[in-house]
């Protein structure tokens, strides 16, 4: 079943961009990870992209590489960052913003 | 109470603290380096207590860095240092006044005062984007060299023999990186190479006044630019980072590694303030510095304890190998 989620950056996650790839750190933890250059790719293509099956596209577009392969990398990679809590689902990070503003209210 | 002025890299520090703490303080103080008078940098502000009981990390504080000498807490507005024996300083770094309450036992062990002060300070000056790395930085042969790495790896051994081979150095341990009209540029934090009797028996020459032994896991503070006049030099632009690690081999090796591996080694001889504006600053700066240098492993064989400029024959020999030539063409 294809990923239809769109994805927010961590904000307290730093990118850093090297030649080889990047290291992201998040500076609530203070661990961090190593992506390739491909991993690189799909983290710049996060924010922008509604799911991860357009990230997949403009991945496959830009490697010329099939889609499916492309979506099989970049579901694996969300999951990952996901799970590590580098980035936020949309939905929940509209819904934390929702459940502040009520709590001003209050 | 007695109140000094001190200046650390250009920022001037004003310390209040009772009588029995300014000697060791103001030693602690005038060990660092000075630097040239910087504008528009408000001073810190200090004031020290000796007490009974200090007070304790209040309850809404978490712990932000964990260090073998010094545990820091922050409770998102000040940041609290607390050392092994109790004695604690309250930082607050946006007003940049801290309030130490110290135990008397301090006075007996300098070291950790002058951990407790120095990580103080250090996080203080990182607001001000002076960031501290643990390295040694030196210039030579058109080379502007980091060696960084955990303590023991060789960083004063090898930069010893640098200097005796004609390098001029900026600090054997421990430095600031800053941007300065976009570049990174090195200072020292302290100028004195901290040497113990096994590199005294090794580099006789630098132990001016200290003909006693030296005990066992004890280090001495020496000005060598005394025995090699002209040798110290304030700041270097860098272009070239070691990382030695000790090798049981006689021939040493270099090795080229990655930005990346650059990037990680040297994040673990920085230390990230809780505050996430002024870390996002810091990591830009470690960005930078990382895509201004070329970086290598040095496996370091006994031949480099014969000849410290082996050092630099191996970075330039590299340059001839295929595959890295782009990787050492800066250098030349």
């Amino acid at each position: 079943m294809n990923e239809t989620k769109a994805y927010h950056k961590n904000p307290s996650v730093v990118c850093s961009e090297l030649d080889d790839g990047a290291v992201l750190l998040d500076l609530d933890s203070k661990y961090y990870y190593s992506l390739n250059e491909t991993g690189l790719r799909i983290w710049q293509f996060i924010e922008e992209s509604q799911s991860p099956l357009e990230i997949a596209k403009k991945l496959a577009n830009e490697y010329e590489i099939d889609v499916e392969i492309a979506e099989g990398s970049v579901v694996r990679l969300v999951e990952e960052l996901k799970q590590e809590n580098l980035i936020i689902s949309k939905k929940e990070v509209e819904y934390d913003a929702r459940e502040e503003r009520e709590k001003g209210v209050c | 109470m007695i109140g000094n002025s001190y200046s650390v890299h250009g920022v001037s520090i004003h310390v209040l603290c009772e009588d029995q703490l300014d000697l060791a303080i103001s030693s602690y103080l005038n060990s660092l380096y000075k630097g040239g008078k910087r504008s528009g940098i408000k001073p810190l502000e200090f004031e020290l207590y000796i007490v009974e009981e200090p007070p304790p990390v209040p309850t809404d504080s978490v712990q932000a860095i964990k260090a073998p000498s010094v545990t820091s807490y922050s409770d998102g507005k000040e940041i609290y240092f607390t050392s092994e024996d109790g004695s604690i300083i309250c930082l607050n770094p946006n007003t940049r006044d801290a309030r130490g309450f110290l135990k008397k036992e301090i006075l007996n062990d300098s070291t950790i005062l002058a951990s407790l002060m120095g990580t103080s300070l250090t996080e203080a000056l990182k607001y001000d984007g002076f960031y501290f790395l643990h390295s040694a930085a030196l210039f030579g042969n058109g080379i502007g060299l980091l060696i960084s790495g955990d303590g023991g790896c060789g960083k004063t051994t090898t930069s010893l023999g640098l200097v005796r081979a004609g390098f001029r150095y900026v600090s054997d341990d421990s430095v600031f990186f800053e941007e300065l009209n976009g570049e990174i540029v090195i200072f020292p934090l302290y100028t004195s190479f901290h040497i113990d009797q096994d590199l005294i028996e090794r580099f006789p020459e630098v132990a001016i006044g200290k003909n006693l032994p030296i005990s066992d896991g004890i280090k001495v503070s020496v000005d060598i630019s005394q025995r090699f006049p002209g040798s110290f030099i304030p700041y270097i632009r860098p272009n070239v980072i070691i990382f030695p690690k000790i090798d049981s081999n006689w021939e040493s090796q270099l090795n080229p590694i990655s930005q990346m591996e650059v990037y990680i080694r040297l994040l673990k001889q920085t230390v990230l303030v809780s505050d996430k504006v002024v870390s996002k600053n810091q990591l830009k700066a470690l960005e930078k510095l990382v895509k201004q240098t070329v970086g290598f492993e040095l496996l370091s064989g006994r031949d480099i304890y014969e000849d410290p400029k082996k050092v630099i024959s191996l970075i330039y020999r590299i340059k001839g190998q295929n595959g890295n030539r782009d990787v050492v063409s800066s250098l030349v």
